[in-house]
């Protein structure tokens, strides 16, 4: 039998990568650390995309995806198994993204974050012409300011939906609501995107 | 018009089933105007799309860990939410005990320490401070063992009913307290009769004006008027030495001198 020390000293048996969700979060709920820990390397990369949109600056991003993680370590015991583990992980940085974007330190971040980008505009490009590139880049910025600029349960929904397409089971889970009220919320949501986005699309033209 | 949007919405985004696709599709080949919007929210939906190029994350097990040890260790240091709200209460009875003792203190004369050989109402008495008899003016040489400290001899005196050559220590305060030292320290006095010494404590404060610490039997010492307690002689009677401690500005060092002869008395071993 592989044996792994937990964070108490105690000695259990090692998880297995192939083991389930499930199955790690019953280890880990006993005290086998590593089994928590497979559960991060598993699911870290998932919960940075999702923060990302949310806060689109690796530190902070980074931040947020071990506060997410510290905050469902330590409420392990509170996690139903009906519900998929990722999504209870996601409900989490919801939550979370909600309670930061009613700070106010974003836009000091987002002007970082756009200054940083500036340069890359004239050197990184998906096309050979760097016209193009630019027009691009333009998109992809007045698209993210117009996501900034939405309420934060439009953006959670788009992100989710459109971004990192998520089943409209899970997010009516991470939003505590039936799939026709997600499916609903999605909608409202694209609406008001789309308004705020009217203007440049038109400019485009 | 929105439950219209919604629906071209949903079809641009690729949310309806095949069968409502269908039907989305054969509207719009009847209403040509509505392609603009179903063109609006594909563009969007594809920009969308780019914003899925994130970077990868660094955040690493290693951290992880310490920040999960980090803050189970911070919560084991939180004080108890049951009795967090002992905390105030008792921070402020302490602050209000603080100021009680210090009010109560604050009496408004130090300085002036007198002490004589005892009288002989005074030598039948138990006191706090036993100085041979041989010992003129300031009691010379008192062993450790009997060196008094004021504070305790008022709770609790030390009789030594077999020295009936007792002293009794008078105290004239001219401040809120004297404090000659804060430890048994030797006490030396120079003049015409030589060179003498005695321990002396006296951190407390004292009494206000012009007031002796007189032996009250098992109680301890109380204060008394040395101008009306007839036991008492009075400054100008011979054997009585009246001091006056100083600190020299300059340097710290603490000294102190009779004042009637101002003779210097030294302050150390």
């Amino acid at each position: 039998m592989d044996l792994a020390m937990s964070l108490s000293g105690q000695l259990i048996e090692r998880p297995i990568e192939g083991d389930s969700d499930e199955l790690l979060v019953s280890r880990a709920r006993e005290g086998d650390y590593q089994a928590f820990e497979t559960l991060f390397v598993r699911h870290r990369t998932l919960v940075f995309r999702f923060v990302y949109q949310m806060c689109p600056r690796r530190d902070d991003a980074e931040d947020m995806v071990q506060e997410v993680f510290v905050r469902a370590y330590q409420n392990l015991h509170r996690y139903r198994d009906e519900a998929k583990f990722t999504t209870w992980l996601l409900r989490i940085a919801t939550n979370l993204g909600t309670d930061r974007a009613r700070m106010s330190h974003r836009r000091q971040a987002l002007e970082q974050q756009e200054a940083g980008s500036g340069l890359a505009w004239m050197t990184i490009g998906e096309h050979d012409d760097p016209i193009a590139n630019l027009e691009s880049e333009r998109r992809v910025l007045a698209l993210r300011r117009a996501m900034e600029a939405l309420p934060i349960h439009h953006r959670n929904v788009i992100i989710l939906r459109d971004i990192e397409e998520r089943e409209y089971t899970d997010i009516a889970e991470m939003l505590n609501c039936t799939i026709g009220g997600a499916k609903l919320r999605v909608l409202r949501a694209r609406r008001a995107l789309r308004d705020r986005m009217i203007p440049f699309m038109e400019d485009q033209r | 018009m929105s439950r219209h949007d919604d629906r071209l919405a949903a079809y641009a985004f690729g949310d309806l089933s095949p069968e409502e696709s269908s039907r989305v599709e054969a509207e719009l080949a009847e209403h040509p105007e509505w392609t603009a919007a179903v063109e609006q929210f594909r563009s969007l939906r594809g920009d969308l799309t780019r914003l899925r190029d994130v970077p990868e994350c660094q955040l690493s097990p290693e951290r992880m860990r310490d920040a999960i040890l980090r803050r189970e260790m911070g919560d084991r240091a939180k004080p108890s939410r049951r009795l967090g709200w002992l905390i105030g209460p008792a921070a402020s009875a302490m602050v209000m005990a603080g100021l009680w003792v210090i009010l109560s203190d604050a009496s408004p004369n130090p300085t002036e320490l007198r002490i004589r050989p005892a009288t002989s109402t005074m030598a039948k008495l138990p006191t706090s401070v036993s100085i041979p008899e041989t010992a003129s003016l300031l009691a010379m040489d008192a062993p450790p063992a009997v060196a008094p400290r004021p504070v305790a001899s008022r709770t609790t005196p030390r009789t030594s009913p077999s020295r009936a050559t007792s002293a009794a220590m008078v105290i004239e305060t001219a401040g809120p307290s004297v404090r000659l030292a804060s430890r048994d320290l030797p006490l030396t006095s120079r003049g015409d009769s030589g060179d003498r010494s005695a321990n002396l404590v006296t951190d407390v404060p004292l009494p206000p004006v012009a007031s002796a610490m007189k032996p009250t039997g098992e109680s301890g010492l109380r204060p008394v008027d040395v101008a009306k307690d007839p036991t008492l002689a009075s400054p100008e009677d011979e054997g009585i030495v009246i001091i006056r401690p100083e600190v020299d500005a300059a340097t710290g060092a603490r000294s102190a001198s009779e004042v009637n002869s101002n003779e210097p008395i030294v302050f150390g071993g």
